[in-house]
């Protein structure tokens, strides 16, 4: 740059001359290095701002996904459910075992697969054989009934004298309703209506 | 046949990173006593102009490649230093003008340099006392050497707006220095 190429001639040059040396100052020597040391920092933090963040926590991410969208369905499995039962734990029910080796060929093994659902394993949950099933009946109606057959056996009560199920018979025969028939009045148009 | 393109792509992209960062060197070495010069004429505090430079050459770097017109990179690179010079007088107004009172306490030598010593704090006083579209303009008129076409290109004004400027503000300069 040359100096004053082209100075105004109106210019003060004295005024001029003075602001020129106190602007006339040297950076260090230095300043130049300094410069570029920051802007090689600048750089290398600029390398780990947030899109490259975010991109390299995407890239770890990425096993993670993965590894669940690619994991294995539960297969229904082919064991027998005495092995599935031995082998849970302790069983609620006595174990049946379904899978027999019998020698009978009219009768073939059953093979029962474990269902996958808690709903479908619990209808094909095996029923237990070891107690009789609890038949409810009210309270009144069992001893009614087993004086019924107290007597029966004592011979006190006729079988035969028991009167069959009135509600079945109720129900075989129906009722004749007697209805009265209806009689409908002809209609009579006195003077000073309107039909 | 892919490898060969990409190689070439990679290559390219590398060679125009290389000429950008040659070019910025360039300018750097070029434009770096003026960057200074500008952030010391608002801060008049070596260390704190050194600093100011420096960020506006950091954010001159990220944005080069964004900067359509090199040729405008002085007059782009004074304008943001001089920008963020103020940001920084008006941040430490306060302590600058601790360093100038202590600097200003420094006991004087010889006769000489008291007067010398005292013109200059006078001159610099009427200066800060300018408004700022008068003290940028004659700041950058009063260092290398720059005439009237030249700041008017530095602060991308009409040569006949920098020319009344540096008027008034010479005329508020010998005002104040009376």
């Amino acid at each position: 740059m040359t100096p004053h190429p082209s100075r105004e001639p109106s210019a003060d040059t004295a005024l001029d001359d003075e602001l020129e040396r106190a602007l006339a100052v040297e950076p260090s020597p230095e300043f130049v290095a300094r410069i570029r040391t920051g802007i090689a920092q600048e750089a290398m933090s600029s390398r780990w701002s947030l899109p490259r963040l975010v991109a390299v926590a995407g890239l770890a991410l990425v096993p993670v996904v993965a590894l669940v969208l690619l994991r294995p369905a539960p297969r229904p499995s082919t064991q027998p459910i005495d092995a599935v039962a031995s082998s849970s734990g302790p069983a609620v029910a006595p174990p049946v075992r379904l899978v027999e080796p019998t020698p009978e060929p009219a009768q073939p093994a059953v093979v029962r697969e474990r269902p996958s659902t808690p709903r479908a394993r619990a209808a094909a949950a095996p029923r237990s054989t070891a107690a009789p099933p609890e038949v409810l009946i009210a309270a009144d109606e069992a001893e009614a009934l087993q004086r019924l057959l107290a007597g029966i056996r004592d011979g006190r009560v006729d079988p035969a004298s028991i009167p069959p199920d009135p509600f079945a018979v109720a129900a075989a025969e129906p009722v004749q309703l007697a209805i009265a028939p209806i009689t409908v009045a002809p209609l009579v148009i006195e003077e000073g209506e309107h039909p | 046949m892919m490898h060969e393109y990409t190689d070439r792509l990679v290559g390219g992209l590398v060679s125009v990173d290389d000429e950008l960062e040659r070019e910025f060197e360039a300018r750097l070495v070029e434009s770096s006593t003026l960057a200074f010069r500008v952030a010391y004429g608002v801060l008049r505090h070596r260390q704190d102009a050194e600093d100011v430079a420096q960020e506006a050459f950091v954010r001159a770097h990220r944005s080069f490649r964004q900067l359509r017109n090199r040729d405008r990179f002085r007059a782009w690179l004074v304008r943001m230093t001089w920008r963020l010079a103020i940001d920084r007088q008006r941040a430490t107004r306060r302590r600058a003008a601790r360093e100038q009172t202590s600097w200003s306490t420094t006991p004087p030598t010889t006769p000489d340099v008291v007067e010398s010593r005292a013109r200059s704090d006078q001159l610099w006083r009427a200066i800060d006392a300018l408004p700022e579209k008068l003290r940028v303009v004659v700041v950058l008129a009063a260092m290398e050497g720059h005439d009237i076409g030249e700041v008017s290109q530095l602060l991308k004004l009409p040569a006949g707006t920098v020319k009344s400027r540096l008027f008034l503000a010479r005329q508020q300069l010998k005002k104040l220095l009376q």
